[in-house]
């Protein structure tokens, strides 16, 4: 029963990790987009792309799993940059580039990273609890 | 032979149960680090199952002997330290303080397995030269 629980705490930490490299991929997207402009005349560019996560109860598990609730998109504005040469400029010469922050991105890294890391050490350690009860059959 | 009908074994899993499904918070509590109002959780401390037991004490036979020093009150476990911050999306998770639950737990998984080896090889012993 015991060992169920700690097994229970591998996938629940497992859940995490899933949850937060998603999070680091949708990072990985805006920071790649951080310069993509429309091709089309006054087109809109790349929207910067959000991750909000949601805790979910996991019947087989009898914990509560952490999961990616939606990737929903930045609706703040655009930037606008001068540049009448730009195949995406509009007819007084601007250029809408994406909301994409990368400062804000590198934070958001970080602090996947962080949880990312977090998870992994609950991962050790409960795996060094199951360690010592099956070395209890040792001695 | 019953393992589980001799008080310190009873006890050495109850406590391993308990340090097994406290593991388990921290898990949820780690990877909800980052949801929107999740609150952290925590079991209540052990001394619940501890203050049904008296610690053991020496029989004192003769006037002689020597009374022992340790107070025969029950072991107490202090308080928990209450949730360390809340983020504005509502989150009260801090990592740092899952972290350290999570080795006090493992730490005090190890002390209660190596006392259950220690008892099994004192019995052992017992057999051996009974």
């Amino acid at each position: 029963m015991m060992n169920d629980v700690l097994g229970a705490t591998l996938k629940i930490a497992g859940a995490g990790l899933q949850a937060q490299s998603t999070r680091l991929r949708v990072v990985a997207e805006n920071l790649a987009n951080a310069d993509s402009t429309a091709t089309a005349k006054g087109g809109d560019p790349y929207r910067r792309k959000t991750v909000s996560f949601d805790s979910v109860m996991d019947r087989g598990v009898g914990a509560e799993l952490v999961q990616v609730k939606q990737i929903g998109r930045d609706r703040s504005d655009f930037q606008l940059a001068y540049d009448p040469s730009h195949p995406a400029a509009d007819d007084k010469g601007y250029v809408k580039k994406p909301n994409v922050q990368p400062l804000v991105e590198m934070m958001d890294m970080r602090e996947a990273g962080r949880a990312f890391e977090a998870s992994m050490n609950v991962i050790e350690q409960s795996r060094a609890m199951m360690t010592r009860v099956v070395d209890l059959l040792r001695s | 032979m019953d393992l589980g009908k001799i008080g310190f074994f009873q006890l050495a899993g109850t406590r391993l149960d308990y340090l097994a499904q406290r593991q388990k918070l921290v898990a949820e509590n780690v990877v909800n680090a980052n949801t929107p109002d999740y609150q952290a959780r925590d079991l209540k401390p052990f001394d619940s199952v501890m203050d049904g037991i008296r610690p053991v004490e020496t029989a004192r036979t003769s006037g002689l002997h020597l009374a022992s020093t340790r107070s025969t009150a029950g072991f107490r476990e202090e308080g928990r330290a209450a949730l360390w911050e809340s983020t504005p999306s509502g989150n009260a998770v801090s990592l740092e303080q899952e972290m350290i639950k999570g080795s006090e737990t493992r730490d005090a998984f190890a002390l209660t397995t190596s006392l259950f080896q220690r008892n099994v090889q004192m019995l052992r012993m017992a057999w051996k030269n009974g």
